[in-house]
C-alpha cells in the first residue's frame, strides 16, 4: 500500500492556489543581441566636488525602518542660468547627529563641477527629510522646493536671486492641529489638478508611525527578513494616507485632502508620486506608488475630485493580482506609440514592473514579456527612462540598495551595497540588461536610493545623479559616442504654471512617436531636469505636440536637432 | 493489505457456476474460477456478480486494465452492486488511474461510511491528485482509527509535508517506519515547504538514486527548477514525472504553465485541460487558462474559465482581477466593477487584519 504513495508528485507551492509572486527568482536569459552600447557611465562625483557624505540613519545596527528610507534628490536649474543644479535630501540619526547633514544645494560651474552653496542659499536644515518635489509653485520664473519630512515638510520659495525663504507656515502647509506624533510624509508632487495654472500640491505618508510604540528589530514576524532580525515595517505597521492642498493662487493652499477624495484610501504605505495626464483628456492624474499594498491611481473627474482607481487601470496589483514592494517610478513611452508608460520598482525577489499604456488610462503589466524578468537579486529605487545611447528608444534605469546593513552577514546572497542596473530598449518591446558595455559606474555598489535624470554638463546626452546612503552621492557622467541626434524641450507655460509640470510633449521624428510628461517628482521620491530630451536616432527633424497642463494642445517644429528648443505657450500652431 | 477481493462475498448464487468459481477464486485456483465464471457469463451475459468474480480474477493476475473493463461493465449490469466500486479503485489505483478511482471511492463511502481502508485509499488517491486539503481529512480520519497502521501514518506524513505542515510531517516520519527513500522523500518536502531548495534538491537526488522511477522526487525536482527558471530542465523532469504518473494533476498544470510560457501554448492548454480532467475543483488551471485566453484576446473563453475559477476560489483576488478585465474587455462594465470591488475588498480586508494585529497590545508592545 505504501507503494501507491510513490506514484505521486509533490506538492505546488509557487503555483499552487496562493499564485504569490514573492520568492520570484529571474527568469533566463536570452542570448544578447550583440548589437553595441555606445554609452559609458563613469561617477565623478568626487571630481565634481560632490565629496560631502548623505547622512541617513545608523550606519549599522539600525533599529527603526525610518533609518533606511528616503533618499530624494532633484536636478534642477534654481538660477535659471540653463546648467542643471544637485539637491540631495539628508537625514539624522538617532543620538548624535553629525554636523554635516543638512540638505545640501550643489551649484553648477559649467566646467563638469560643482559648488556647495548650501550655506548661502539658505537650505541648511538637518533632519529626518524624505523626498523632493520641484515646481515653481508661485508662477515668478524660479524654481521652488518642496521637501518632505518624519515631521514637517518645507516649502522653500526661490527669491531669484540665490537664495531660499522657507514659506511652509505661510503657505499653510504645516498641519492645523500638531499630531501627536510627528506624520512620516513620502512622496509629494505638485499638480495643477483644477486647471487654474495654480499649481496645487499632493503628499503621501508612508507609515502612521509612533516610535514609541515600534517593535524592536526581530520583535514579530514583521521585524524579520528571511529569518534575519530586521527594524519592524511597514507590514505591522499603521497605513499612511494622502493630503491634497489647493493653491488659491496668492502663496497660500488650502487643504482639501477630504473634498477631493484623496484621503478616501488609509490602506496604503504610498512612496514616490507622479502627475501626469496618464488618460490623455487634458486633466493630471495622480499615481502613488505604494510599499506591499495596492498602488493608487486617481483618477481625475475634472470637478475637483478624484477616484482611485488603480486596480480597474491595471496599474495596483502585478499581472498575477499581488500587491508589490512599490517604491520608484519612472514615466516614459518605452515602445513610442505616443502613450505613456509606467515602470514601479519592487524589493527584492521580485519583479520590477512595466506597465505598457494602452490608451485612455487603461495598463497592462508587461514585464516578463519585455524581458525584464531577468533581474530580481536587488532591493531597487530609483528609476527612469532615459534614452541614454540617443537611439530614439528609451531605455530602463535603475538604483538598488539593501534596506538593511546588517543582513548581509547572515544572508550574504542579499548584500547592503549594491549596482545599478541598465536595461537597454532593443526597440521590439524588449529590453535586454548591459552590465559590462556601459562604464565603470554599473561595477560600483552603493546603498542608492534616490536618482535625477538630466543632461548636467549640456552635451546632449543624460547623466544620472544618485543618492547613497552614508556616502557621497554620485554623478554618473554619460560619455555617449554616437552620431545620433537629440532634441531637449524646455518649456514654458503662459495659461497654465510656468514650469509646465503636467504637461505632456509628443515628438515625432522618423515616423515614431514618442511621449514624455514634465514632472515635478519621479524615480524614488526624487526630482529630474525639467528640460525633456528626446534621443533621435539618425533623424535630422521632428515635430513636437505639446498638450500644456491646461489641455490645449499646441505644435512646435524644431528647427534643427541637437539643441535646446524651448516652447513658449500661445507660441505654437494651436491643435484642435 | 487491500486485497482487490475484499468486496468478493457477494451475494451468493448457489448451485452454479458462479458459485463454484468463487470457490476456486478463494483457493487461488484461478484457471478454473476464470473457467467457471465464463461458463457462467456464457449463459447469463450480464450478471454483474460473474463479471465482478471475472474481474477480480484479472486482478489478481495483475491484469489490472482487463479487471477494470470487467468491473465497469459489472457496474452498468448492476449499478447498485456498491462493493464494486472499492474493487475497481483498486484496480483503477494499480494504473495510476487516482481520480477515476477516487471517484469510485467516493460513492463507495456513501454506502459504507465507516469502512477504514475505503478512506485510506481514498485519502492516498487524493494525495496523489494533488488534492491535499481533502486527501488530508481522509487521512486523519483514517489515522485517528489506526494510529500503529505505518501505511497510514507514511501517507499522513507525506501529505502533511506536502501541505506545507512540516512539524506534523516530522512528528510522523519519526513515528513510522518508512523505507529510506520515503524518509528521504518527506524529508525533502519538509525542507522544500521550508524554503531551503538546496538541501530539498539533495533529498530528491538521494531518493532517486535508491530508486530511480519515484515520480513524487521527480516531480518535486522539476519543480526547483521551475522555480530557478531552468525551464527546459523543469519540462524534462515533469514529462518524466507525468509519463510515470498519469494522473499528477500538479505536475499536468505546472507542466502547462511551462509550455504556454515556453510560447508552447497549444501543448499547454491541452495540459492544463488535462489537470482540470484529473482533478475537480482545481482553479489554478482554470485560471491560468483564462489568463492565456485573456493574452489571446479570447474573452469568451476567458470568461468561462475564470468564472469557474472563481465558483472554486471565490476570495482569490488574482482570479477576480482576471475576470474584471475579462468582463472589461467584453464591455460588461457593471460586472467589470464588481468584480475590481471585490479585489478591493479583499485586499483591504487583509490589510484590515493586519491593521488588527498591529494594534493588539502583544505587537505594539516595544
Amino acid at each position: 500500500m505504501r507503494r501507491i504513495v510513490f506514484f505521486a508528485v509533490a506538492a505546488a507551492v509557487v503555483l499552487g492556489q496562493g499564485m504569490s509572486s514573492r520568492g520570484v527568482k529571474p527568469a533566463a536569459r536570452p542570448p544578447s543581441s550583440g548589437r553595441p552600447w555606445p554609452s559609458k557611465l563613469t561617477n565623478i562625483a568626487r571630481r565634481a566636488g560632490l565629496t560631502a557624505p548623505t547622512i541617513y540613519g545608523a550606519e549599522s545596527n539600525v533599529q527603526y525602518v525610518a533609518e533606511t528610507s528616503s533618499g530624494g534628490v532633484a536636478l534642477l536649474d534654481y538660477d535659471g542660468d540653463g546648467w542643471p543644479d544637485i539637491f540631495i535630501v539628508s537625514g539624522a540619526r538617532f543620538g548624535e547627529t553629525p554636523p554635516e547633514a543638512t540638505n545640501r544645494l550643489y551649484h553648477n560651474n559649467h566646467d563638469g563641477t560643482f559648488t556647495d552653496v548650501t550655506e548661502k542659499s539658505g537650505l541648511r536644515r538637518t533632519g529626518w527629510g524624505q523626498g523632493v518635489a520641484v515646481a515653481d509653485y508661485d508662477n515668478d520664473g524660479h524654481l521652488d522646493l518642496f521637501i518632505t519630512y518624519w515631521g514637517d515638510n518645507i516649502l522653500y520659495r526661490n527669491n531669484g536671486n540665490g537664495t531660499f525663504t522657507d514659506v511652509t507656515a505661510k503657505a499653510g502647509l504645516l498641519p492645523k492641529t500638531k499630531p501627536a506624533y510627528p506624520y512620516w510624509y513620502s512622496g509629494a508632487t505638485f499638480i495643477d489638478y483644477d486647471r487654474d495654472g495654480h499649481l496645487d500640491l499632493f503628499i503621501a505618508t508612508y507609515i502612521d508611525f509612533d516610535i514609541s510604540r515600534v517593535p524592536k528589530p526581530g520583535a514579530n514576524p514583521n521585524c524579520n527578513w528571511k529569518g534575519v532580525p530586521t527594524p519592524c515595517g511597514p507590514r505591522g505597521l499603521r497605513t499612511g494616507r494622502q493630503f491634497l492642498y489647493h493653491n488659491r493662487g496668492d502663496g497660500t493652499f488650502e487643504d482639501v485632502s477630504e473634498k477631493s477624495g484623496i484621503a478616501a484610501p488609509r490602506s496604503s504605505f504610498g512612496m514616490t508620486a507622479v502627475a501626469a495626464d496618464f488618460d490623455d483628456d487634458g486633466w493630471q492624474d495622480i499615481y502613488l506608488a505604494c510599499d506591499s499594498t495596492p498602488s493608487l491611481f486617481f483618477h481625475n473627474n475634472r470637478d475637483g475630485t478624484f477616484t482611485e482607481e488603480g486596480i480597474e487601470r491595471g496599474v495596483a496589483l502585478n499581472a498575477d493580482g499581488m500587491e508589490q514592494a512599490g517604491m520608484g517610478l519612472a514615466v516614459g513611452d518605452f515602445n513610442n506609440d505616443g502613450i505613456l508608460d509606467i515602470f514601479k520598482t519592487h524589493f527584492a525577489d521580485d519583479t520590477h514592473a512595466l506597465y505598457q499604456g494602452l490608451g485612455k488610462g487603461e495598463f497592462k503589466e508587461v514585464t516578463a514579456k519585455a524581458g525584464l524578468a531577468v533581474e530580481t537579486r536587488y532591493i531597487a529605487w530609483g528609476a527612469g527612462m532615459p534614452d541614454l545611447d540617443n537611439d530614439g528608444w528609451p531605455d530602463l534605469f535603475l538604483v538598488t540598495g539593501n534596506v538593511y546593513p546588517d543582513t548581509e552577514r547572515d544572508l550574504p546572497a542579499y548584500p547592503y551595497r549594491t549596482p545599478p542596473l541598465l536595461f537597454r530598449n532593443l526597440g521590439n518591446g524588449r529590453f535586454e540588461q548591459i552590465i559590462d558595455e556601459a562604464g565603470p559606474a554599473l561595477a560600483e555598489r552603493h546603498s542608492s536610493r534616490g536618482a535625477a535624470f538630466g543632461d548636467f554638463d549640456n552635451d546632449g546626452d543624460i547623466d544620472i545623479v544618485v543618492w547613497n546612503r552614508n556616502e557621497p552621492p554620485s554623478l554618473l557622467r554619460n560619455d555617449l559616442k554616437s552620431t545620433n541626434h537629440w532634441l531637449q524641450l524646455r518649456l514654458v507655460g503662459i495659461q497654465s504654471n510656468r514650469a509646465a509640470i503636467g504637461a505632456t510633449v509628443t515628438v515625432e521624428f522618423a515616423g515614431r512617436k514618442q511621449s514624455q510628461a514634465v514632472l515635478s517628482q519621479s524615480s524614488f521620491t526624487s526630482a529630474s531636469d525639467l528640460r525633456l530630451h528626446f534621443g533621435l536616432g539618425s533623424a535630422t527633424s521632428a515635430g513636437v505636440t505639446v498638450r500644456w497642463p491646461t489641455g490645449v494642445r499646441e505644435r512646435f517644429t524644431a528647427p534643427a536637432v541637437d539643441r535646446v528648443l524651448t516652447c513658449t505657450e500661445g507660441a505654437g500652431t494651436a491643435v484642435h | 493489505m487491500l486485497s482487490p477481493w475484499f468486496f468478493l462475498l457477494l451475494a451468493a448464487v448457489p448451485q452454479n457456476a458462479l458459485d463454484s468459481g468463487r470457490q476456486a477464486l478463494a483457493a487461488g485456483d484461478l484457471p478454473r474460477a476464470e473457467q467457471l465464471f465464463k461458463r457462467y457469463l456464457s449463459e447469463h451475459p450480464n450478471s454483474a456478480e460473474a463479471l465482478s468474480n471475472l474481474a477480480a480474477v484479472h486482478a489478481r493476475r495483475e491484469q489490472f486494465s482487463e479487471a477494470v473493463a470487467l468491473y465497469e461493465k459489472a457496474l452498468k449490469a448492476n449499478p447498485g452492486l456498491t462493493p464494486v466500486h472499492f474493487n475497481i479503485a483498486v484496480s483503477l489505483g494499480r494504473l495510476n488511474r487516482f481520480a477515476e478511482a477516487a471517484r469510485h471511492l467516493r460513492i463507495f463511502l456513501k454506502a459504507y461510511p465507516d469502512e477504514p481502508r475505503a478512506a485510506q485509499l481514498l485519502g492516498l488517491c487524493l494525495v496523489e491528485t494533488g488534492d491535499l486539503r481533502a486527501a488530508l481529512a481522509q487521512l486523519e480520519r483514517s489515522y485517528k482509527e489506526n494510529p500503529k497502521d505505518p501505511s497510514i501514518v507514511y501517507a499522513l506524513a507525506y501529505a502533511s509535508a506536502r501541505a506545507g505542515d512540516v512539524d506534523r510531517a516530522a512528528d510522523l516520519l519519526r513515528s513510522s517506519e518508512s523505507n529510506p527513500a520515503q524518509a528521504k522523500l518527506v524529508e525533502g518536502l519538509i525542507e522544500y515547504r521550508r524554503g531551503r531548495f538546496r538541501e530539498a534538491k539533495g533529498l530528491f537526488e538521494e531518493v532517486l538514486r535508491i530508486s530511480p522511477d519515484v515520480a513524487p522526487a521527480i516531480a518535486a525536482l522539476g519543480r526547483l527548477e521551475l522555480l530557478a527558471h531552468n525551464d527546459p530542465e523543469a519540462i524534462r523532469l515533469l514529462e518524466r514525472a507525468v509519463a510515470l504518473n498519469p494522473s499528477d494533476a500538479e505536475s499536468c498544470y505546472q507542466l502547462g504553465v511551462l509550455y504556454d510560457r515556453n510560447g508552447r501554448t497549444e501543448e499547454g492548454v491541452k495540459m492544463l485541460r488535462r489537470a482540470i480532467a484529473l482533478r475537480a475543483n482545481y482553479a489554478d488551471p482554470h485560471y491560468q487558462l483564462g489568463r492565456i485566453a485573456l493574452d489571446h484576446q479570447d474573452y469568451k473563453t476567458a470568461l468561462a474559465e475564470l468564472e469557474e475559477a472563481r465558483r472554486i476560489l471565490p476570495d482569490q483576488e488574482a482570479i477576480r482581477l482576471a475576470l474584471g478585465r475579462a468582463y472589461q474587455a467584453l464591455g460588461r462594465s457593471a460586472e467589470a466593477k464588481a468584480e475590481f470591488a471585490e479585489v478591493r475588498r479583499l485586499k483591504a480586508a487583509v490589510i484590515e487584519r493586519d491593521r488588527q494585529r498591529v494594534e493588539s497590545d502583544e505587537l505594539m508592545k516595544p
